[in-house]
């Protein structure tokens, strides 16, 4: 296989055109029990970051949001509520199945009218340019094959001036932590994944996904590539999650 | 080195103040509900949003009234600032002992710029809620800000031993409230079981740490 024709799905190398498919084998197979499994390995921050991303969105009422790669719709409902009856948000993933849990848990929840289900990939949306305010990509970056092209492909559906948000697992910045989360991620996650959700497998390649991720500064200059620029991010968690941002020139 | 008693501090103190001020609007979400008339007044202020600076120890936390006049708690806002009112921990303290928070404000050496009017209605639709603002200071907010006074290796182990017991209860609490509005009952009751199956793991994890601290 030449270097450029494959890419990495967890600690394995596959060819490039069959990632996508090893991720939605993945994804079908937890996206009912999906939202548990977050619960659980994160012991709920996951909530904690979900919000704190949310803050850092500035996403005020009436503005027009994609959460990408949005699954089971954690962001996409409290988006709903900020941004009232005059915005809205579409919920896009390229998954079915996930994209089927977010929208009945919606459902459940009796979501405002302003939210929008599309089934899409990152790398090529099928927006408008110069289409939202906002778009975020939570825990979602990290299974797409070629994050430049999903990067380039947001920053054209952005307005100018519009921001865009990427929560995702990163890179402890301390020795004993990076131990410790390892330790945590090798053998507790996928002990986990096999009780409650009887599929180990799923959780290893999240483990391993995690750790070929590009860490902190790679992130950010993938992101600065792609034409993005104010380009930051926040730590949390030590570490163990980052949220980078970056914003389309207001002339663009 | 670091130690790990500063190392844990470090690495929850973003989680711990988000988590912290994610109870407090709940709370706030709960209260309201038991009192309609508040919700009336507070759609009155939609729009609106205050800058709570705490400068010793310093803390910085935005209330903002949403279009549908729920007050939301942030660490981060750019909007637009009503009203920014910045004073130490004790004058805000002395606010929400005050019977009268708007004669309270006038009087205390509390800088405000911007609407003071719209301030001392705030604050007097917050402190006729049912809720106990003073303990809800001292508990959580008080974690946040007892840490940020410094780094001293006492401090930090006071600190430390405060925050233990009512971080892992924030956290717990607020992830019980959110848990309660997305997945569905059976998911929950499923959960809890499997929670019950989890702690053999769990206690894996933590023999695996005390082994990891020995060989570092
Ligand atoms: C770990 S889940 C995150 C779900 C949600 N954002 C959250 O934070 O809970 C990752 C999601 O990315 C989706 N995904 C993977 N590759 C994608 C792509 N190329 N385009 C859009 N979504 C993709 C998966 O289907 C899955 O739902």
């Amino acid at each position: 296989m030449k270097e450029n024709d494959s890419t990495d799905f967890g600690f394995k190398t596959v060819p490039k055109n069959e990632k996508a498919n090893l991720v939605a084998g993945i994804f079908n197979s937890v996206a009912d029990r999906y939202d548990l499994m977050n619960d659980l390995m994160s012991i709920g921050i996951h909530r904690i970051w979900k919000r704190f991303a949310i803050e850092l969105s500035a996403v005020r009422e009436g503005n027009s949001v994609l959460d990408i790669a949005g699954g089971t719709g954690d962001l996409a409902i409290k988006f709903s509520d900020i941004v009232g009856s005059d915005g809205t948000v579409v919920l896009a993933d390229i998954n079915e199945s996930m994209l089927k849990v977010g929208r009945d848990k919606l459902l459940d929840k009796c979501w405002r009218s302003n939210i929008n289900f599309v089934q899409a990939d990152a790398q090529k949306l099928p927006f408008p340019d110069a289409n939202f305010e906002c778009i975020t990509i939570a825990f979602g970056l990290r299974n797409v094959t070629d994050k430049s092209a999903a990067l380039k492909s947001m920053y054209r559906a952005l307005k100018p001036g519009g921001r865009l948000l990427i929560l995702e697992f990163s890179k402890p910045t301390n020795g004993i932590l990076a131990k410790a989360y390892d330790a945590y991620s090798f053998h507790i996650l996928p002990l986990m994944g096999k009780i409650v959700a009887n599929d180990s497998d799923s959780y290893k390649y999240l483990a391993e996904s995690i750790r070929m991720h590009p860490d902190q500064e790679e992130l950010q200059i993938l992101v600065e590539d792609a034409g993005f620029s104010n380009c930051d991010y926040y730590n949390m968690t030590g570490g163990i999650v980052a949220i980078h941002r970056g914003i389309k020139n207001p002339d663009a | 080195m670091q130690s790990i008693e500063e190392l844990k501090i470090q690495m929850l103190s973003q989680t711990l103040q988000t988590a912290a001020l994610a109870m407090l609007e709940i709370s706030m979400h709960q209260a309201m509900k038991l009192d309609r008339s508040k919700c009336s007044r507070l759609r009155a202020l939609s729009g609106c949003a205050f800058l709570i600076n705490i400068t010793e120890p310093s803390l910085t936390v935005y209330l903002i009234i949403d279009s549908a006049g729920q007050p939301r708690l942030q660490n981060i806002y750019e909007g637009e600032i009503t009203t920014r009112v910045s004073g130490t921990a004790s004058e805000f303290f002395a606010l929400t002992l005050s019977e009268d928070p708007g004669k309270e404000l006038i009087n205390s050496p509390l800088e405000i710029s911007g609407e003071s009017n719209r301030l001392l209605e705030i604050s007097q639709i917050l402190k006729n809620l049912d809720l106990d603002w003073e303990a809800y200071l001292t508990e959580y907010l008080g974690d946040i800000a007892s840490h940020r006074i410094g780094s001293s290796v006492r401090r930090v182990h006071q600190w430390n031993k405060l925050t233990k017991d009512s971080l892992l209860r924030q956290i717990r609490e607020y992830i019980h409230e959110e848990a309660r509005l997305s997945p569905s009952k059976l998911e929950l009751e499923d959960f809890y079981t499997d929670t019950q199956k989890l702690r053999l793991a769990a206690d894996r994890l933590d023999s695996l740490t005390k082994k990891l601290r020995k060989a570092i």
